[in-house]
Parts: C-alpha cells; sequence; structure tokens
C-alpha cells in the first residue's frame, strides 16, 4: 500500500524525512564498501547521530579506526566488518544488500566502476532493465523547489534509449520525495527545435515516446533552457508557455559535462545544497564525496534512505 | 587589467570621452528593460542608438521612460527577420559601430546571420558567444562561451572558441589570459571524449602551438575557481587551475546553463557578447535585467 507523503522541497526536508522514517520504525541499513574514507565515515557517523540510519562497515579494519580517531568521529555505533581487500569488501556489502539484510550500498575507498560492477554481476539479481544513472537532487536558494539534474555521473552522452532509463531512473527518486506529477524538462541552449541545434530534435521523440506508454504522473516539455525550465515569469518574457514549464522537478541534460558543470556552478556560487543518488539497480547507491559539505553528505545518504524506502513499497527492490 | 563591470565603465566612459558616442543598431527592442538601458547609456555618453523593430512600440517605450527621442533613431521592422536584415545592411554599409540584438533569439539571429549572404560574415567567420560573469565569490571576471553559436565544438572549434575569448581578454587588458577547457572530471580518460580533445588541446598549448593564451584542462569546475581544490585533487603545477579567465565548454548547452544559473540564483552581474563579426554585437538573454544589458552596451562600446 502507498503511504502518502508530503512532498518534500528543500535538503531539509530530505535529511527530515528520513529522521521520520527512523522513528516510525523503518530506519535504513546503510551497507558501505571499503568504509575506510574519511567523508563517508563522517557522514554515517553524523547521520547516524542524528537517527536517521545503521551502517555496517565493510573494509579495514585498522585503517578505518585509525581515521575515526584522527579525525575524532565516533564509530562506537557503527558496525565494523574487517574486510581489508577492497574487492571482498564490495563483495560483502552488496551480498548484504542483496540478501535484505542492506538498503543502501554506498562506495567508499573503492571505485566506482567496481562498485557497479559487483552491483551488477548476474550472481546478485539486483540489476534492472534500466542503465544506472546519477541523479543530483539540487535545492537551489531562489527556485521554489528540490531540482533533479541528470545525468552527471554515469552516461557520459545518453543516447534516446539511454535518455528515457534516465528519466526513469530520477523520476523514481522524485516519487521517492513524494512528488506528483513529476514534471521533466529536456534541456536545450534554445527553446525551439532548430536543425542546427541537435541536441533540440531529439526531444519530440522523447515526449511521444512518453505520451505513447501513457506514465501516469509524469508531464514533459522540452527543448527548454534552463532559465524557461524554473521560471514562469521569463518563460512569460519567451512567450512560452506549457506543462513544465518554470516548474521543473528534473532538467534531464544531454551530456555528463552539461549537468555536471551548471551543478557546480551552483553549488559553487548560489549557495545551492545537494543530494545525490545512484538509482537504475534494485538498491540505491549512495556516494558523497570528500569536497561534498557535511549537509551534502548527509543529504545524499537520506535521500538513498528514501529511494530505498520507496523501493520497498512499489516492491521494486524484490528480486523479480 | 580590467577585473570587474565598474572598472569597465571607468574605462569605457574615458573611452567615449576622447572619442565620441558609438553608433549602435538595436534589434528588436520589444521591451521596456531594453529601452531602460539604451537611455541609461544615451544619458551617460556612449551611444546614439537607432531603434529597429515596430517603430510605434519603440516611440511609445522611449516616451514611457523619459528618454528624450530626439536623440534615438527609428527605423520601422515589423518583423525579426526584416529588423535582422536591416541592422546587418547597414552594418555592412558602415553605418554603425556596433549592434545590440535585443528580443530576437540568439539562435534565430544566429541562423541569419550565417544565412546572409551580403558579406557581413561568411561560413569562415568565427562568430562565438561570451558570457561575461561577475560573483563576489571570484577574484575576477568568469568568460564562459560558447553559449550560443557552435552548439558541439570540434577541437579545431574549441581552439577557435578560446582565441575568440582570448582576444576579447587582450581588449580588456590581459594580454594574457588562462584558459580551462571544462569538463565534468578533472581526469583523462579515454571513454570521455571530452577529456581527451581537452588534453590534446592542453598539449598544444604547452607546446607553443597556440599564442597569447594558456590552456590547460581538461579542469572540473571546482579546480578551475579554487587554487585549494585543485591542490587537493593533486592538480599542482597548472597556470590555469584557481585563476581561470576563459571557460570554454564543451558544448553550448553547459556555457548556456551556467550563464543563466549564475545571474538567475548566483545574482551575478553578467555581459555578453558576440564576437568575431567585423562590428561587436551586445547581446542580452531573457534572464538579463536592464543592467547586464547596460553591461552588454558598454562592452560593446570598449570593443570597437
Amino acid at each position: 500500500m502507498e503511504t502518502k507523503i508530503e512532498p518534500i522541497s528543500s535538503s531539509d526536508m530530505i535529511i527530515e524525512a528520513a529522521a521520520r522514517l527512523s522513528e516510525s520504525g523503518r530506519k535504513k541499513m546503510v551497507a558501505v564498501a571499503g568504509a575506510q574514507d574519511t567523508a563517508v565515515i563522517g557522514a554515517l557517523s553524523s547521520a547516524n547521530a542524528d537517527g536517521i540510519l545503521n551502517a555496517t562497515l565493510f573494509g579495514d579494519k585498522g585503517k578505518i579506526t585509525e581515521i575515526a580517531s584522527k579525525e575524532k568521529i565516533d564509530i562506537s555505533k557503527l558496525d565494523v566488518v574487517d574486510k581489508p581487500d577492497p574487492q571482498n569488501a564490495t563483495y560483502e556489502a552488496v551480498k548484504m544488500a542483496a540478501e535484505g539484510n542492506a538498503d543502501v550500498v554506498m562506495k567508499g575507498f573503492v571505485s566506482t566502476s567496481a562498485l557497479l560492477k559487483t552491483v551488477l554481476s548476474k550472481e546478485f539479481n539486483l540489476r534492472t532493465k534500466n542503465t544506472v544513472s546519477h541523479t543530483a537532487v539540487l535545492d537551489i536558494p531562489g527556485y521554489h523547489k528540490l531540482l533533479s539534474m541528470t545525468d552527471g555521473g554515469m552516461v557520459v552522452r545518453p543516447d534516446l534509449s539511454q535518455k528515457i532509463q534516465i528519466i526513469e531512473n530520477a523520476v523514481l527518486v522524485n516519487k521517492a520525495l513524494g512528488i506528483s506529477p513529476v514534471k521533466v524538462a529536456l534541456s536545450g541552449a534554445v527553446d525551439a527545435e532548430y536543425n542546427s541545434v541537435p541536441s533540440s530534435l531529439e526531444c519530440r521523440r522523447l515526449i511521444e515516446i512518453f505520451a505513447e506508454r501513457g506514465n501516469e504522473n509524469v508531464l514533459m516539455q522540452g527543448p527548454l533552457a534552463f532559465d524557461t525550465a524554473t521560471s514562469k515569469e521569463i518563460a512569460k518574457a519567451k512567450n512560452i508557455d506549457g506543462p513544465v514549464v518554470g516548474e521543473a522537478d528534473i532538467y534531464l541534460v544531454s551530456s555528463l559535462e552539461e549537468c555536471n558543470i551548471i551543478a557546480k556552478s551552483l553549488i559553487n556560487f548560489a549557495g545551492t545544497v545537494f543530494a545525490g543518488v545512484i538509482t537504475g539497480a534494485r538498491v540505491p547507491i549512495s556516494l558523497v564525496s570528500r569536497t561534498d559539505t557535511l549537509k551534502n553528505k548527509k543529504a545524499s545518504v537520506s535521500i538513498a534512505c528514501l529511494v530505498a524506502e520507496y523501493y520497498k513499497i512499489i516492491g521494486f527492490g524484490e528480486a523479480s | 587589467m580590467i577585473k570587474s563591470f565598474s572598472e569597465l565603465h571607468g574605462a569605457a566612459l574615458e573611452n567615449i570621452k576622447e572619442n565620441r558616442p558609438k553608433k549602435l543598431g538595436v534589434i528588436i527592442p520589444t521591451d521596456i528593460k531594453y529601452i531602460t538601458a539604451i537611455k541609461k547609456a544615451v544619458n551617460a555618453g556612449f551611444v546614439e542608438p537607432i531603434l529597429i523593430g515596430p517603430a510605434s512600440d519603440s516611440k511609445k517605450m522611449v516616451s514611457d521612460t523619459g528618454l528624450d527621442s530626439s536623440a534615438i533613431g527609428f527605423i520601422d521592422a515589423g518583423n525579426h527577420r526584416l529588423a535582422g536584415q536591416i541592422a546587418i545592411e547597414k552594418a555592412v554599409n558602415g553605418e554603425f559601430d556596433f549592434l545590440l540584438k535585443c528580443n530576437i533569439r540568439t539562435r534565430d539571429f544566429v541562423d541569419l546571420l550565417f544565412a546572409d549572404q551580403s558579406g557581413f560574415i561568411s561560413k569562415k567567420t568565427v562568430l562565438t558567444h561570451i558570457g561575461l560573469i561577475q560573483t563576489e565569490r571570484y577574484h575576477k571576471l568568469m568568460f564562459v562561451t560558447d553559449g550560443g553559436v557552435i552548439p558541439e565544438p570540434d577541437a579545431a572549434q574549441l581552439i577557435n572558441i578560446i582565441q575568440n575569448a582570448a582576444r576579447l581578454c587582450n581588449k580588456l587588458g590581459n594580454e594574457l589570459p588562462k584558459a580551462g577547457l571544462l569538463a565534468a572530471v578533472e581526469a583523462i580518460y579515454p571513454a570521455i571524449a571530452t577529456t581527451m580533445v581537452a588534453a590534446a588541446i592542453a598539449k598544444m598549448s604547452d607546446r607553443g602551438q597556440i599564442k597569447n593564451v594558456l590552456i590547460d584542462g581538461p579542469l572540473s569546475f571546482d579546480v578551475a575557481i579554487s587554487a585549494e581544490v585543485a591542490r587537493s585533487k593533486g592538480i599542482t603545477n597548472s597556470k590555469v587551475a584557481g585563476d581561470t579567465d576563459i571557460f570554454a565548454m564543451s558544448n553550448m548547452e553547459t556555457a548556456n546553463g551556467v550563464y543563466k544559473a549564475m545571474v538567475m540564483y548566483a545574482q551575478a552581474e553578467a555581459a555578453s557578447v558576440l564576437y568575431g563579426a567585423p562590428i561587436p554585437i551586445a547581446t542580452s538573454s531573457a534572464v538579463d535585467l536592464p543592467d547586464n544589458i547596460f553591461n552588454s552596451i558598454v562592452l560593446g562600446t570598449y570593443l570597437v
């Protein structure tokens, strides 16, 4: 049965919602692959202290203890399982999730590609028909809701079928945030189709595909430039109307660079807080970077917990 | 070297005092915000404008803003295409020192420029869109490019984009600008084509094949703007990281999106220009309010 939750519209609300899950007895377990990583231990310790999650740290116990004591991070409430070999640590963390004992897999001091390879290996049945993609949920001061930009981490230059999957992945993240309908803007440097701008031409096809499938509660429009997607006032000045203008929940971009660089300009210069999560497998994958602020890190692990809860509700996490 | 818009205003004002107000062709100024910016520029002695667009609208707005209409020329043009063509024709005849593109989509205007047969520009002209951004959190102007002309530049076009921006920086007194080729990562991966192209161009720069500009890449955005982040990521010998002037993007969507994101959400001051044609074309985006349009006009006078 679907539990109706209030739409989440800020990074604070993401963190609060994850804490509320815990209070209602649905606290999530995060399994970390290669936990000898300062950013990861710091984020998990702090999120655990706030009651957001429990964590099992697979990794080099000696190094984990050393980092914790050096950085004065309290890990007494986290389970540490000594797996010094990164490959073993990754295997055990993924296995814990595959067996239903962990809800989120988190990347520590192992390569993203090695972690994904394990998650997607046939042994674990965590693979779905979709590619995995990264959704960066941005809390931009001045925008009245959250904006999910995707994909800035996985697919370098998505083709049409990858774009469909990336949208589906991001839609699930948005539904996990209680957002309905989900409004998807397809990016372009322009607001109309131009033969001289290749990315603008694919939008119509994407919209047709989603319309044919009759996807419930997904509204899509594009090409829309960043301003038109996020400001009704500017759209009006440009004489552009439609169901998504000024109200985008998701901004689907055409390249890794576009997503990453626009998001970083907002993070560095516009006080934007972001929560990032990798979806497309049956278990959400969380990753944080050492350059993230503590709030970014907490929001990222929190959103992974919310996605895990949503997967449970819709039965997405169960093996097919 | 000009590091802010207030420095640009000062330098441009000196420049105008020694010369004369510039002749400005204004294309489709059908919003009061353009007239507001133009009024400010006229009153400061920067420009003598001719407004090309629906003349009755233009005249009404001029009178609404209280601008002295005797100082303004009007050419009636009912649609975008006609207004653009008149502007180009008169530019070819030397009647304008520079242009201001207003309420016509940049893409429509760029397509019009390249379709034009009057010889204003040719297929070989390196025309690029450069956005100048000033934010409190960066120590100088950022030149973000190309946000309006070349959707997916190849290596040769990226070099052109950088050199065009470098010439603009030269005009603003920066003799050896620093250009970063931006990517999602600062590592070079064969699987990510943009990083390979960036690395190759950076190597060309290292070997002195590209003059008058220092180039490094690939650089992620945070490495480009922060020497501290660059160091923490092991980038220690870059001449560009942390001190980037020119932010060369691997596609138009990125440059366009960054400009808009910065103006809308980072309270950035900005200006923009289509550069490389025989005369500068000051531009503005829908996100720009009168102050930024004024900046674009002042920049245009300084580039003439």
